[in-house]
């Protein structure tokens, strides 16, 4: 059985998620920043009283944004019981059906996009979307912030 | 699990858990039954309750459908059987063999089902096996028997005559030997020659062998334990189970509670920041969602406690396998067991513990005659005492063993190249200490042998952290070493001062702050450039400072006439934070990080606060090191430190102001709130459900003060608690009232140190006090 996805926006690309890893969707949220902290790790967000990481899929998957006007969309998935959202552009729709067909990762695909799919998805207009394997995703974040150790700055102040 | 009989797929998980969690418990009662029994073999009642778990064990085990959890249970039910109708000695082998049987069955619950006939569950219950158990202690008994009092007579009757002379061989009350000694002790073969000579080496044998017992003879050859643990334990009766006033809840519901009143908790926070301005009567309605809150807030807290005894409880285990392991007699004593701390804190605890301990018995307590050599009782000592004071539990783990050497210590870390020799010699007796807590200070072989401490001490410490604990060591050569853990006492919920640096805030646990210094009010040569960097002098030490904002790369910093010095300590060093400006003190609800943040370093964890927003909580101890390693601020010299203490200021009507300790202090009460009862010319108080002696300090007290001292606790009826002041530990002894330590000058006033000890001991029992008294405000 086909399970079903979650279409989403990255500047000119679009990405499925598993409906599954998916807990919900955010608009308007309030970030606050992490000091010292790699790129791709934009911010803290309450979720209604938990703290949840906010990544930069802009970062993740290294494509350029191009949010709409009524700002980012915050897609939360939830993995190994602790919530992250990704910060994309737009979610567009929610996909289920014997339509979709799951095929193989296309080698073509850009490396920061390939490592962390789990297939394509052909929809019924026949539009390609890499599915992004949630799993895959969080163990990337862990080694960009096992290599990028905080280094604390001295500074000057007066 | 898909074993025949198997109860799981008609059970829902719920029941399995339960079962399962009860079976444990089970399982736990029995393994400390034989722990009790091995040191009072002759207590039947023990042996009932080991039976009675036993069983209750088996009853579990049938009702999930686990044969083999069964079927080696019931072996321990017949050994259990043959040992309390005494067909069976209670002997080291039957004792090692029911706790061999009892670690497998806490196995076997973690593991799908095996079959019955298992070469494991075989091997064990043949061990169990009473019949076997009962011919090797006759055998052994009969050996001795013979060994001991083989007379060769010249006649029978002479022989005959001669025996009954002989005096009877009475059982030491000295601690028993240790294993190996009466499994080795060998005997010499019996004299030749006349009858007379014969009999005088004989008696001489027998005295000589009167010092060995003989496992026969005398029951319970165990392993080196004295595990004499002044524990309430005391009496062979199991402890009475309040069965209707406990139920078992489950723990994610508890969690669940938790949360919501941490929501509760922050919007309340919200509520009472908007107050300014609004009418009376909100703003009282306003005061008492808040009064219900942090009610609400305790009781559920209360939820989570759990006694340190859950964490203690493998103590008397783990020293009894390790005593037997390495020839060492131990004794261990506790004190606080129902001492209660968070749930959380208690499962932390566990590995750090377990650490400890194996160090105290296997590097800190020596062997039984090297102590007897150095002057000492040949059974070592290890002491748990646990005690709440100041809103952290305190923890010390105490052995009278070796203690540690500062000299090797130092050579050791030279040598690992942690340290260069210079530093190693700057470096004070306590400073070296610290030392066995540096990751990759230890490894096993050459600590052992160099200052028998050490292995995993770091560990200790990176684990203790994690929850927000800290762990200080202090020890003397040839006397013992003595931990001492400080933990949070919940970690839900916990005061912090809010701090601003450039447009981000941040928060101080309350715990870490020392001390606020006002910025525009230091004059600029207390701030220094040493080494290149910014030290604070302060009272006489310098401090390392460490501008949050520039440090974390933050737009702005330091803001014209806001900026403050936030002193914090952690781990037992200190910091300067400047920030720029103070938001206040605030009850925040810790929330865990995900791990690539954890991995940071930099935060203890996040929290929302009253506007929604999130605000990450400063890991003190990191930034301290990081300011430290920066800086490099050179340590203060030794004469210039000075030991500062903070302390609860109260008045006392006919004696003048005085200090109490503040890690003492519980809580201060208005003593018209507090619930006071009357026993003969007795007052007491209640805190918290524990009756607690009033030592009125003053004719007429108006406040309590209820404090802890030597792990008991009393309240001190004063006139006005004024403040907590971080002040300097320095007074003249012997001048002040009787309850004093003596007096020193604050303020330009003389005010009294509590001698809390003095207290306990000459105001047993004080004047009655009137409970009727209204004046006074709440605290």
């Amino acid at each position: 059985m086909i399970p079903s996805f979650v279409i989403t926006r990255l500047g000119d690309v679009t990405l499925a998620f598993r409906l599954e890893d998916v807990r919900e969707v955010l608009l308007d949220v309030r970030l606050t920043p992490i000091p010292l902290s790699p790129k791709v790790l934009a911010g803290l967000a309450n979720l209604r009283g938990e703290v949840i990481t906010a990544l930069d899929g802009a970062t993740l998957f290294s494509v350029p944004s191009r949010p709409p006007h009524g700002g980012q969309a915050h897609l939360v998935i939830r993995t190994e019981g602790l919530g992250r959202s990704i910060v994309l552009d737009e979610v567009l729709v929610v996909t289920s059906g014997t339509d979709l067909e799951l095929l193989p990762t296309p080698p073509a695909l850009p490396p920061s996009i390939r490592d962390l799919c789990q297939g394509v998805l052909r929809q019924k207009d026949q539009s390609i979307s890499p599915v992004i394997d949630a799993r895959l995703l969080v163990a990337r974040i862990a080694r960009v912030a096992q290599d990028a150790p905080p280094r604390i700055n001295p500074g000057d102040w007066k | 699990m898909s074993n025949e009989g198997s109860g799981d797929e008609l059970l829902g998980d719920d029941i399995l858990a339960e079962f399962r969690a009860e079976s444990l418990e089970h399982i736990g009662a029995v393994e400390a039954a034989l722990l009790e029994l091995e040191q009072k073999p002759n207590e039947s009642g023990i042996v009932h309750r080991a039976f009675r778990s036993a069983h209750s064990l088996k009853g579990a085990a049938g009702f999930l459908g686990r044969a083999d959890i069964v079927k080696l249970t019931h072996a321990m039910e017949d050994l259990l059987d043959l040992l309390r109708s005494g067909t069976v000695q209670v002997d080291a082998e039957a004792m090692c063999a029911l706790l061999e049987a009892a670690d497998h069955c806490r196995l076997l619950f973690d593991r799908s089902p095996v079959d019955p006939t298992d070469p494991t569950i075989t091997r064990l219950r043949e061990t169990l096996d009473g019949e076997r158990l009962r011919l090797k202690a006759a055998a052994r008994a009969s050996t001795e028997a013979q060994n001991t009092a083989t007379v060769e007579a010249d006649s029978p009757q002479e022989a005959e005559q001669s025996l009954p002379s002989l005096p009877p061989i009475e059982p030491p009350s000295a601690p028993l030997p240790r294993l190996f000694e009466w499994q080795t002790a060998t005997v010499k073969p019996p004299p030749t020659g006349r009858l007379k000579e014969r009999r005088q080496a004989t008696l001489a044998e027998i005295e000589e062998r009167s010092k060995v017992v003989p496992p026969a003879a005398r029951p319970l050859p165990s392993p080196q334990v004295e595990a004499a643990t002044k524990t309430a334990a005391e009496t062979s009766e199991p402890p009475k189970i309040a069965a209707e006033q406990s139920i078992r809840v489950d723990v994610q519901l508890l969690d669940d509670l938790m949360n919501l009143v941490g929501e509760l908790v922050v919007a309340r926070n919200g509520l009472v920041r908007s107050l300014h301005g609004t009418p009376a009567e909100l703003n009282k309605a306003i005061r008492r969602v808040d009064q219900l809150t942090s009610e609400l807030q305790s009781r559920a807290t209360k939820t989570r406690m759990r006694p340190i005894s859950a964490a203690w409880g493998s103590v008397g285990r783990t020293v009894r396998d390790l005593s037997a392991q390495t020839g060492k007699r131990v004794r261990i004593e506790m004190e606080g067991q129902d001492t209660e701390l968070d749930r959380a804190s208690l499962d932390a605890l566990k590995d750090p513990l377990n650490h400890i301990i194996r160090n105290a018995v296997d590097h800190g307590i020596e062997l039984p005659e090297t102590r007897l050599t150095a002057g000492k009782s040949p059974i070592g000592l290890i002491s748990l005492r646990a005690s709440h004071a100041g809103g952290v539990v305190l923890i010390e783990v105490a052995d009278d063993g070796k203690g540690i050497d500062p000299t090797a210590i130092r050579e050791s870390a030279v040598r690992k190249g942690l340290l260069s020799e210079a530093d190693a010699k700057r470096l004070s007796d306590a400073q070296a200490l610290e030392l066995i807590f540096l990751p990759g200070f230890s490894t096993a072989a050459s600590v052992t042998n160099l200052s028998g401490r050490g292995v995993g001490m770091d560990v200790v410490r990176t684990q203790l952290r994690g929850i927000g604990g800290t762990v200080e060591v202090s020890a003397k050569p040839g006397q013992g070493t003595t931990l001492r853990l400080r933990l949070p006492l919940t970690l839900a919920i916990l005061p912090a001062l809010v701090v601003e640096a450039g447009e981000d805030r941040f928060c101080v646990p309350q715990d870490n702050l020392r001390e606020i210094v006002d910025l525009q009010r230091l004059q600029e040569s207390a701030i220094q450039q040493v080494a290149g960097a910014r030290v604070l002098r302060h009272r006489g030490a310098l401090l390392p400072l460490l501008a949050l904002g520039p440090a974390l790369n933050l737009t702005e910093h330091i803001r014209e006439g806001t900026g403050a010095i936030v002193v914090c300590e952690a781990d037992g060093g200190r910091v300067g934070l400047v920030v720029d400006d103070l938001l206040g003190v605030e009850e925040i609800v810790v929330k865990p990080l995900s791990p690539e943040l954890k991995l940071q370093g930099l935060w203890a964890g996040a929290t929302v606060r009253g506007d929604g927003r999130v605000t990450l909580i400063l890991d003190i101890a990191s930034l301290g090191r990081a300011a430290r390693a920066l800086q490099q601020a050179p340590e203060e010299p030794e004469a210039d430190r000075r030991i500062t203490e903070r302390c609860l200021r109260v008045n006392i009507e006919e004696d003048g102001q005085a200090f109490i300790a503040l890690s003492h202090v519980l809580r201060c009460e208005d003593l018209s709130d507090a619930r006071v009862y009357r026993q003969g010319q007795r007052q007491l108080a209640n805190l918290a459900g524990e009756l607690v002696v009033i030592h009125p300090l003053t004719a007429a007290p108006k406040m309590v003060v209820f404090c802890t001292h030597e792990g008991k606790k009393l309240a001190l009826g004063v006139s006005e608690v004024i403040d907590v002041q971080q002040v300097e530990r320095a007074f003249t002894a012997g001048v002040g009232p009787s309850w004093s330590l003596g007096t020193s000058l604050y303020q330009n006033q003389p005010v009294a140190w509590m001698d809390l000890h003095a207290v306990l001991h000459q105001h047993a029992v004080g004047p009655v006090l009137s409970t009727n008294d209204p004046s006074g405000s709440t605290r």
